[in-house]
């Protein structure tokens, strides 16, 4: 049935292209010339307005020598460019071809300026004003989504702008993290802790890592059972893992809240953190100007 | 039955030289008019041409002013302050316009002057047109089309010096370093102006320009226009010597026809005025030389308004009075915009995808994007500031930009201990231009709460 209508469709277009190409070759062949019924040579039409005669004067020649090439034209456009129904014409033009096109284009005219930064370091990058300004203006459109503007995060999205690091700092780390992505997970914990109590207990003893104004009566049971389970992921000293992504739980810095709820909330029930890969949305050299500038939000 | 062709080739007409009284100020308005084509390219201002369209670049430079795209309405609103003054001026004295300034008569009369210089007078040139093929005719064609071309090459090349940099250019050329791109528009009204010049000539004044057509709307009774005095004239003929003519019901027309073989559009104005007298006067020049050998009175052809005494035909004169008015008005309105224009541009868009952010000592921040772009033709410094005084600005608050010079500002607002019933609050940016002593607003929006 599809098939029948799109070739319906394309016969109906060749037939009305072909017939009006037809149409105007014939009017500017009939209209050439006009016949005299007198012979003083001014072929009054007969109308007549205040004085003033409706005459079938000539047009000049290069005018009739317009609609002969304007035919051309369309003759010509219809051989090479998509028009006659489905037919792709010779040139196989499309729109989208085109785009693909400009867009190479374009690539090509900026990769010299990518490529002479991709041979430079990311740390003499990060000094680099110019080659920021870009870094931002690609950290703006792909990255401020979920870490903000000002690259501070929110919610569920690390801060880049602290010096602190789930996966490690240094440049090829960054470097990494952007083009691979991560996948960070905390398991939800609360019917391994146990009771409610050592729950909250436990809630407690990692907030009081960071604050130590919390009791120790409160961290008591925590403690206990943070060395016996949380240290597995975050370490003995609660410092954290970069290998797996287990964040230092020892500074006041807090990517799903730093209150007492919402410890509690994260190791009940988790937390899923996901970056995703960039590797084919940026190019390596984008990639590494990105680089640059969240290293360079990092410097004090 | 008798058939009559629609379409006609251009008929050729060969024009005679003249002197006289209009033909003089005919040269001085004409060569005024080139010398200031050809010379305001090469004029510059603080160090940029004085007088250019910069495409690649999107301003048009003229001397101290620079225009940018978004001040196209002052271009806009000259154009209809010309315009408008073409009808003033038309109502006045007719198609002067024409005839003693418009480019198309000036290169017609050039395109001439060259066909005169290398092939001799009209009779010359008629003969020598219907000759047969020969070496010596084919000298003289090749150096009447060499000067044609060299002629549509410097001016193709002086138009284009408008929108590209002429030294810029002219350097270019002589060092033989010629970019595809300049050389083809160079070339391509090069071609244009040869066609123009070599073939087209009147034709663009009948056919295409739309001043011939309106015209009649444009005229009335009071207008100067070039006439034939019919009465003294007719009837016309040749005349026997020592009779006196008068008795013989001749009038003062000897129908020598120097007045349609010098005619630049080859019309005869013995029949009237038509669409295609651009009121150049030759004719009247040609007829009282004519005139003036057989010891007639002047101007049998001559510059006149149908009704003689222009003050005296009260509708003319008001019609005249109103289009003065109107006039005025635009002037002002173009002097007006021209002293207001903005000279720096200005906006403020919120940031995307984040519409507020509490950091943890509760404040809430909003973030702007805060765009500068110095129009001026001198450095500034620009000074930001924010109303309401709740706000504290993290960032930058001064900027300095060369001329043309852009930047986008990250602006980051916070507030703390405000009512956020309301989810939104108005904010007002401010910039102060310190060159130019100009105050700006911007009126954006700060949103405090979310939720709906």
């Amino acid at each position: 049935m599809e098939i029948i209508v799109s070739t319906l469709l394309s016969v109906y277009v060749i037939s009305l292209v072909v017939f009006s190409i037809l149409l105007y070759i014939c009017i500017i062949y009939l209209t050439r010339k006009v016949e005299l019924e007198h012979d003083d040579h001014s072929s009054d039409h007969g109308h007549s307005f205040d004085g003033i005669k409706e005459l079938n004067e000539p047009l000049p020649l290069w005018w009739f020598w317009m609609y002969i090439l304007g035919i051309a034209f369309a003759i010509a456009y219809l051989f090479l460019y998509p028009g006659l129904g489905s037919n792709k014409g010779f040139l196989s033009w499309t729109s989208h071809k085109e785009c693909n096109q400009n867009i190479a284009k374009n690539n090509k005219l900026y990769e010299s300026i990518y490529v002479s930064y991709s041979k430079q370091n990311i740390e003499d990058l990060s000094n680099n004003e110019k080659a920021l300004k870009i870094g931002r203006s690609l950290f703006v459109n792909n990255c401020s989504l979920c870490h903000g503007l000002d690259a501070k995060g929110g919610n569920g999205f690390p801060n880049l702008t602290n010096n602190k690091w789930l996966y490690g700092g240094t440049p090829n780390e960054i470097k990494t993290t952007i083009t691979n992505g991560r996948m960070g997970k905390m398991p939800p914990y609360g019917p391994v802790l146990g009771s409610e109590l050592d729950i909250q207990s436990t809630a407690w003893y990692v907030l009081s890592l960071s604050m130590p104004a919390v009791s120790e009566k409160l961290t008591e049971k925590g403690k206990v059972k943070f060395a016996s389970i949380c240290s597995a992921c975050h370490g003995l000293n609660a410092k954290g893992n970069k290998f797996i992504g287990a964040p230092d739980l020892t500074d006041p810095q807090w990517i799903y809240g730093g209150k007492f709820e919402n410890v509690l909330e994260t190791i009940k029930k988790g937390r899923q953190g996901i970056m995703p890969s960039h590797k084919d949305v940026l190019s390596k050299e984008q990639i590494h100007l990105l680089t640059a500038y969240i290293y360079s939000l990092n410097r004090v | 039955m008798n058939t009559k062709s629609l379409y006609q080739n251009r008929k050729e007409f060969y024009t005679d030289p003249i002197s006289g009284r209009f033909n003089k100020i005919r040269l001085s308005t004409m060569s005024f008019v080139v010398f200031c084509f050809f010379l305001l390219p090469w004029l510059s201002w603080n160090g940029h041409q004085a007088f250019l369209f910069d495409v690649s670049f999107n301003r048009f430079y003229f001397f101290g002013s620079v225009f940018w795209p978004q001040d196209f309405v002052l271009i806009s609103l000259f154009f209809i302050f010309f315009v408008i003054a073409l009808f003033v001026v038309t109502l006045y004295a007719g198609r002067i316009w024409c005839g003693f300034l418009c480019p198309q008569s000036i290169w017609i009369k050039m395109s001439a002057f060259f066909s005169r210089f290398f092939e001799g007078k009209r009779n010359n040139r008629i003969k020598f047109r219907n000759s047969a093929f020969s070496v010596n005719k084919f000298f003289v064609l090749f150096l009447k089309h060499f000067f044609w071309i060299l002629l549509s090459i410097v001016t193709s090349f002086t138009f284009i010096a408008y929108f590209i940099p002429v030294k810029w250019m002219f350097f270019s050329l002589i060092s033989f370093n010629i970019f595809y791109n300049t050389f083809f528009w160079v070339l391509f009204f090069g071609v244009l102006t040869y066609f123009n010049i070599g073939w087209f000539k009147e034709q663009l004044c009948f056919l295409l320009c739309p001043y011939s057509r309106l015209q009649s709307v444009m005229f009335d009774e009071s207008t100067l226009i070039v006439s034939y005095d019919k009465e003294r004239g007719e009837k016309r003929g040749a005349r026997s010597k020592g009779l006196d003519y008068k008795l013989e019901g001749l009038g003062d027309c000897i129908d020598c026809k120097k007045c349609v073989t010098c005619c630049p559009t080859g019309i005869d104005i013995r029949n009237g005025l038509q669409m295609e007298c651009i009121s150049c006067g030759a004719c009247i020049d040609a007829c009282n030389e004519v005139m003036l050998k057989l010891d007639y009175k002047p101007d049998l052809i001559s510059f006149k308004r149908e009704n003689q005494n222009f003050s005296n035909k009260s509708s003319s004169k008001i019609k005249f009075t109103l289009y003065f008015i109107v006039l005025l008005f635009f002037l002002c309105l173009l002097f007006y915009f021209y002293i207001n224009r903005p000279l720096v541009h200005f906006s403020v868009t919120r940031g995307q995808y984040q519409l507020f952010n509490v950091t943890k000592d509760n404040f809430i921040e909003n973030f702007f994007f805060v765009k500068i772009m110095n129009k001026s033709d001198s450095d500034s410094t620009y000074l930001i500031s924010v109303k309401p005084n709740i706000f504290t600005i993290v960032g930058n608050v001064d900027l300095k930009l060369k001329p043309g010079e852009m930047n986008v500002l990250n602006f980051t607002l916070k507030t703390k201990n405000v009512n956020t019933e309301n989810k939104f609050m108005d904010v007002f940016f401010y910039i102060f231009d310190v060159k130019n002593n100009r105050l700006i607003e911007k009126k954006s929006r700060f949103v405090l709460s979310g939720g709906f």
